[in-house]
């Protein structure tokens, strides 16, 4: 295919040589790998270490709750590793005085603009992998031997029962049951508080465990074109990184902790709402708080506002993500350079 | 061996001249700032195959106008053209002939000089992977492509700048200042490589404060004040003037003035002769070789006036330009 300068879509030279410009900024490479593997790598590192020297005082490396922890702070700090290169990526051209010799090759705008988002991508979904992997890996090969039974109440219940397993059980063990699910039992709530008991003391299965990579690149993501949007909106890269940690740890927090009268469509507007929606069952244990059940990807709501539906969790989430990269798309086309 | 490395060749025999449409053409074009007009209704045409002088004083609205030409802001008014090409509607396939500087060239610091060409080079498309070292080589920087940009010298930035705009093997090439920064080798070099590219039948436009400069490479000048084209031709013509004025005298100095007069008048090779205290002055008509300098000089010797001396005095670009702009009245 003959190649058009003008086309909007970048062409693979195009995305390649945004990777390298990227990639070659050691100060800013350096943070990610921090930020998105330092964690994993030391924690359980650590745990595989002392676990080897001293078996008898140190446990298992990987463990359910451990799981849950690590993945949960790194989806923090995955996010604002992704953030700030998505700022860096929206505001390096402008910065050094590249925009205007790219500008003036004749190539579209909006090609030069979403090179940038397979580049960063690119750059950060294989040591998310690396990262994730290695939390799996360690969880799986060298975590606690899976349980045969679960505590419900402080009432031992058989692990992996189903729905009607747990019933079955439930009518065998009346006495048991009801110490466990109280004296009213209703099966639907009775199978979310199983469920529950046994996600936060059971490794997750492989399956939970790829949703819960998916959701992790889902954040990757949104973090990236948000933060290359806003870059490019504002064209300063500090600014710009700034008001994106604000996100993710005040603003969000803020909005997902406090029930703002007549404002909760407001709050749910916050992608970071929406994104905590979205975390898959087998991170609960290690979220802040366990509020209603909420099944997408298995999973359940974390916050103290009543939780959004499914379609308005992901239009939030879709809507940042095609709004922002619009908003620098518009910017990178209209901008004097 | 890659494809960089694989070097296309940029120097080549004379480019046809093109449609025969100017290489630049404006009409009209105007740049507003709010309330200031930066390019006010500028009517250019730089002729194809020629190194055109862009000269104005400071703020007169040089480098927004090549800002507007290239796309780099939105006009406000006004139509233009390069290469034949109307722009902003065909500014993808215009701009693939052409190169530019604008201002200082900005480049990514940590990257090498090599590794900031591939990046405009991507951009561009085409060949131009080929001609990156061709490029670099062509402004004497092959040596150092592999060093980091943040060591560069401003010089050195100026000459991948020049490297840069050479990817696209471009027909025009916009240089806004492209001396600022070199030592005098260096501007020597420059001047060389302007001159080669004229040479090989590509058009140059050059913006520069460095009137001197400007007059040793350039062939056609616009001088642009205030947001206007003032005045725009051939530098000898701009300097003679509209009325065919002489452009330069020759001081003569001789032992007997009157009678180096008369002997000037008999053969009609002057426009005219005056006589000071500072001895004899002869005004040479338009248009006049210099040759006349030293027909002048045999006429006096075979009239047996003794000529102790001959120094010809030409009005300079800078004379002519401080004389048109409007910083000869923020002078006087």
């Amino acid at each position: 295919m003959t190649e058009v300068p003008g086309m909007w879509l970048p062409t693979w030279g195009l995305v390649t040589t945004r990777l390298l410009e990227l990639r070659k900024r050691r100060g800013l490479m350096i943070a990610v790998a921090v930020l998105i593997l330092a964690l994993p790598v030391l924690v359980l590192g650590l745990r595989l270490i002392f676990h080897a020297v001293d078996p008898k005082t140190y446990g298992p490396a990987g463990s359910p709750g451990i799981f849950g922890g690590i993945v949960n702070t790194m989806a923090e700090l995955d996010f604002i590793a992704a953030a700030a290169l998505g700022t860096a990526a929206g505001t390096t051209d402008l910065t050094d005085g590249m925009f205007r010799h790219l500008v003036v090759t004749g190539r579209s705008r909006l090609a030069l603009y979403f090179a940038r988002i397979p580049a960063g991508l690119a750059i950060l979904l294989p040591a998310l992998a690396l990262a994730f992997s290695a939390i799996c890996l360690v969880t799986s090969y060298a975590g606690v031997p899976q349980p045969t039974s679960i505590s419900v109440g402080g009432v031992p219940v058989p692990a992996n029962l189903d729905q009607s397993g747990l019933g079955t059980w439930q009518r065998e063990h009346s006495r048991q049951a009801a110490n466990a699910f109280g004296p009213e039992q209703s099966m639907g709530s009775d199978y979310d508080q199983y469920v529950s008991a046994e996600l936060s003391g059971e490794n997750p299965a492989v399956n939970e465990m790829v949703k819960i990579g998916l959701w992790l690149t889902l954040e990757v993501g949104v973090a990236f074109t948000v933060g290359l949007g806003l870059g490019t909106l504002l064209g300063q890269r500090t600014v710009s990184t700034i008001l994106m940690i604000a996100l993710v740890i005040i603003i969000t927090p803020i909005l997902a902790d406090h029930v703002i009268p007549y404002f909760i469509d407001g709050q749910r507007l916050d992608v970071g709402i929406a994104l905590d929606q979205l975390r898959p069952a087998g991170l609960a244990s290690g979220a802040r708080d366990a509020g209603g059940p909420r099944v997408l990807f298995g999973g359940r709501g974390v916050l103290q506002i009543p939780p959004m539906p499914t379609w308005g969790m992901i239009s939030v989430v879709v809507g940042w993500v095609v709004g922002w990269t619009g908003i620098g798309a518009w910017r990178m086309a209209t901008r004097d350079a | 061996m890659n494809d960089e490395n694989a070097g296309a060749a940029i120097a080549r025999a004379p480019r046809r001249p093109g449609d025969g449409s100017p290489a630049v053409e404006t009409h009209g074009l105007t740049k507003r700032f709010g309330a200031n007009v930066a390019v006010n209704g500028v009517e250019l045409r730089v002729p194809r195959g020629s190194a055109f002088g862009y000269l104005g004083p400071n703020g007169a609205g040089k480098t927004t106008l090549i800002r507007t030409l290239l796309g780099l802001t939105r006009a406000s008014g006004g139509t233009m053209s390069l290469l034949g090409v109307p722009v902003p509607a065909g500014r993808a396939r215009a701009l693939a002939k052409v190169g530019a500087i604008v201002d200082e060239p900005g480049f990514h610091g940590h990257l090498t000089g090599r590794e900031n060409l591939r990046i405009l080079a991507a951009a561009r498309g085409g060949d131009a992977t080929a001609r990156i070292m061709p490029s670099l080589e062509l402004v004497g920087l092959a040596e150092r492509a592999d060093d980091k940009v943040a060591a560069y010298s401003m010089g050195m930035r100026q000459r991948l700048g020049v490297a840069a705009c050479m990817l696209g093997d471009p027909d025009l090439l916009i240089l806004d200042e492209p001396m600022n920064g070199l030592d005098p080798a260096g501007m020597h070099e420059m001047r060389a490589t302007i001159r080669g590219l004229v040479d090989e039948g590509r058009t140059v436009v050059l913006s520069s404060h460095l009137l001197d400069e400007v007059e040793r490479t350039c062939d056609t000048v616009a001088i642009v004040d205030q947001g206007r084209v003032i005045r725009q031709g051939p530098i000898h013509e701009l300097i003679r003037g509209p009325d065919g004025e002489a452009g330069a005298t020759v001081r003569v100095d001789c032992a007997e003035p009157n009678a180096a007069a008369r002997i000037i008048a008999q053969a009609a090779v002057a426009a005219g002769t005056a006589i000071t205290d500072e001895g004899l002055t002869v005004t040479l008509p338009s248009g006049a070789a210099r040759g006349t300098v030293a027909e002048i000089n045999r006429l006096l010797v075979a009239g047996g006036v003794r000529v102790y001396g001959l120094q010809e005095e030409r009005t300079s670009l800078e004379d002519w330009f401080l004389s048109v702009t409007s910083r000869l009245g923020e002078r006087s």
